[in-house]
């Protein structure tokens, strides 16, 4: 039990013998609360005192008097009102609806058709004109700020989520994703449900919903049908293994109800799996979106269900810009806080965004001659990003030394010419996850390891990144990267994104039987 | 008395029946209804508007108007609820009317329990600084804290009588004592330093 959920209780309810046990037990034991306590009551009685008035009983008099002389007003007949026949409502239903579609027809060929690249510039333009001047100073008053611990770790969760999600490329990888994401809210709902009410308790409830809702669902549907069962299935595993894990039951009734819709959710997903057809995109009007302030975990589930349902890379790139500028704000807070958890890989994933988000999409849009309104509004894309890189340096010139680190390695990650390496492709990311091949190198210095592999007959040298957890691995079994001799048969087994090498077994294998454990 | 998050409120039980005689038209009934609420309901008036002319001039319209009315509520239980959303919805006309909001401070009194010139002086100065807190909250988390610290109300009624839900209420009581006790927090240790 902390002060602040202690705080939670004395700032809005009366002390009594109904608030939890651990509440009262902190109270007892911890002077600050007590302080607390004893300042409120006095600032209650204070307030008391101050609007306390001497009793007058000329205006009750003359309000009496008043009475007489006013007459009542009619009762109201509370007769239940009639409900018409049911073929009458109907009836009056569609009669609206058809006069509706009327006048939306007659609307539209009265008023001159605008042409809807145009209708979509006008009102984007505004925004974006205000957020370049002074990004941080304009948002902080519409920020939200992440106050606990555990809100600051599901925005850096949120916000790794996402630099994988636009590094994807298949259904698969986009589900797994929104999927861990859902997780992530899951889990931090689970946490403020284990520690007493909170503010965030609902919203977080919300986001899981929504992440299974309108992301899985909606990727799902957008699979191929053929990818279909097997997806099916592999989600359906996934959320039985959540709904497992839910959180012990409470007596306090607003957690009970939270972990109620929490359970919910997820069983009305897995109830909705076998019926996809119904499942659309969900409309989201951007407008709206840019001017409402909102917490920069909603912002970032937000983009992570519009940007995985969009198909467009134009408007990924857009979508990408407008949470990208959106989030810098919330972004630098973070980086600026010294007990924001994992900091330094923030600031990178920031860039993955960026990089992965807009500058890949607008490259892949404009590769062939595209049309020249897109490419107009892919310059206008590309020139609002490169504003948001030019204000993450500006920031970074007057940055302190904690926080200098992170965006060092966003602006670099975010340079569109950045050495850093491509996005996994259908080829390369989506390789297997094991594979054998012949050792030919091992780097102590740079913990990397170089395989000859075997790939359609040919034969290729990859070489990888070795984590740190190998690395303790290899040294429990007394087994050092020395003892790995040149000529060697591995087997390795690699990370998500094929980059790092995770488990490392001597032996004879095959690429096909990697394959087959990967699907 | 308050259970949980929750307070249950203990009210006449001859209440409701001063409602149903009142709403047919008598008097008597109603004027024991002023004699149960008028203070209440000046009181808050009082803490919104910090003038007790006004507050006792906008308690007057809220009586008037709820005397006329009367015949019109349906659950006679829901009685308070209805009478103080009458008074807010008369405070809210009656300072669009002045189109001024809150220029006049609330008085403040000396407690009578203190002894010596110089508790007075503290006294005194505690409850003016106080005095400005209050005035520095804005009039939604005021009058959501009123209802709560002075009347005493369950969540569900304050939510009823503002027309909010019931968590916006709490959150606005919890915001106002919040603000308070930063505003207090800084006095108090001025005046130990």
């Amino acid at each position: 039990m902390k002060c602040r959920e202690s705080q939670y209780w004395l700032y809005s309810f009366q002390p009594n013998a109904a608030w939890p046990a651990d509440v009262v037990a902190h109270l007892q034991g911890c002077s600050t609360c007590q302080q607390l306590q004893g300042q409120l009551r006095q600032i209650d009685q204070g307030i008391n005192e101050l609007t306390s008035l001497p009793a007058n009983e000329a205006p009750v008099a003359q309000l009496l008097s008043r009475i007489e002389e006013i007459p009542q007003a009619q009762p109201t007949t509370i007769a239940p009102p009639r409900q018409p026949a049911a073929w009458l409502r109907y009836g009056a239903y569609l009669t609206g609806a058809a006069a509706l579609i009327a006048f939306g027809w007659l609307i539209g060929r009265l008023v001159e058709p605008v042409e809807t690249i145009k209708t979509v510039e006008v009102v984007r333009e505004m925004p974006v004109e205000v957020i370049r001047e002074k990004t941080v100073e304009i948002f902080r008053d519409k920020l939200v700020p992440a106050h606990s611990q555990s809100d600051r770790s599901l925005f850096a969760a949120l916000v790794k989520r996402n630099a994988q999600l636009v590094q994807t490329s298949q259904s698969e990888d986009r589900i797994e994703t929104l999927l861990n994401m859902a997780d992530d809210c899951r889990q931090h709902a689970l946490a403020l449900i284990a520690n007493g009410p909170r503010d965030a308790l609902p919203l977080t409830v919300d986001q899981y919903a929504q992440l299974l809702r309108d992301g899985v669902l909606v990727q799902l549907a957008q699979a191929p049908e053929l990818d279909q069962p097997t997806l099916k299935t592999a989600v359906k595993t996934r959320l039985l293994r959540m709904a497992d894990a839910d959180a012990p039951a409470t007596p306090v009734k607003i957690l009970a109800d939270q972990r109620e819709a929490l359970q919910t959710a997820t069983q009305q997903t897995m109830e909705r799996l076998d019926q996809l057809e119904g499942v659309n995109v969900p409309v989201r009007s951007k407008k709206v979106q840019r001017h409402e302030p909102m917490p920069p975990t909603s912002a970032l589930i937000q983009f992570a269900l519009t940007f995985s349902s969009e198909t467009d890379p134009v408007m990924k790139a857009d979508l990408c810009t407008d949470y990208v500028q959106r989030l810098m704000p919330s972004m630098m807070l973070y980086l600026a806080d010294d007990a924001a958890p994992q900091r330094d890989e923030m600031g990178q994933q920031f860039g993955e965004m960026i990089q992965f988000g807009i500058y890949r999409p607008l490259q892949v849009a404009t590769a062939k001659q595209p049309p020249q309104s897109m490419k107009a509004q892919a310059d206008r894309i590309f020139q609002n990003a490169a504003q948001t890189v030019a204000d993450m340096e500006k920031h970074l010139e007057q940055a302190s030394e904690g926080m200098r680190f992170g965006f060092e390695k966003g602006v670099g990650k975010s340079n569109p010419e950045s050495k850093g390496k491509s996005p996994p492709t259908k080829e390369g990311g989506k390789g297997p996850r094991t594979i054998h091949g012949v050792l030919k190198s091992v780097n102590g210095a740079n913990s990397t390891i170089t395989v000859t592999t075997k790939v359609q007959g040919k034969e290729a040298e990859s070489t990888y990144a070795l984590t740190k957890d190998i690395l303790s691995a290899i040294g429990a079994k007394a087994f050092k990267l020395g003892d790995l001799k040149t000529g060697m048969e591995l087997n390795l087994r690699l990370s998500e994104d094929r980059r790092m090498v995770i488990d490392i077994n001597q032996g004879r294998g095959s690429n096909e039987k990697g394959q087959k454990e990967n699907k | 008395l308050e259970k949980g998050s929750e307070r249950i409120t203990v009210r006449s039980p001859d209440e409701s029946n001063w409602v149903r005689a009142a709403s047919r038209g008598d008097q008597a009934a109603f004027a024991r209804l002023v004699d149960c609420y008028w203070e209440k309901i000046r009181r808050w008036l009082y803490g919104l508007t910090g003038k007790q002319h006004m507050a006792e001039d906008v308690a007057q319209e809220t009586f008037l108007k709820a005397w006329t009315n009367l015949p019109t509520l349906r659950e006679v239980e829901t009685f308070r609820v209805w009478l103080f959303r009458i008074a807010r919805h008369c405070w809210l006309d009656a300072r669009r009317r002045s189109g001024v909001q809150r220029k006049v401070p609330l008085p403040y009194e000396l407690p009578g329990n203190q002894t010596g010139p110089l508790n007075e002086m503290i006294a005194g100065e505690t409850q003016e600084k106080l005095q400005v807190a209050v005035e520095l909250l804005p009039s939604k988390y005021r009058a959501a804290y009123l209802l709560w610290t002075q009347e005493e109300l369950p969540y569900s009624e304050i939510a009823a009588i503002l027309g909010v839900s019931e968590e916006t209420a709490r959150w606005r009581v919890c915001k106002a004592r919040q603000s308070l006790v930063q505003t207090m927090t800084s006095y108090w240790h001025c005046r130990e330093s």
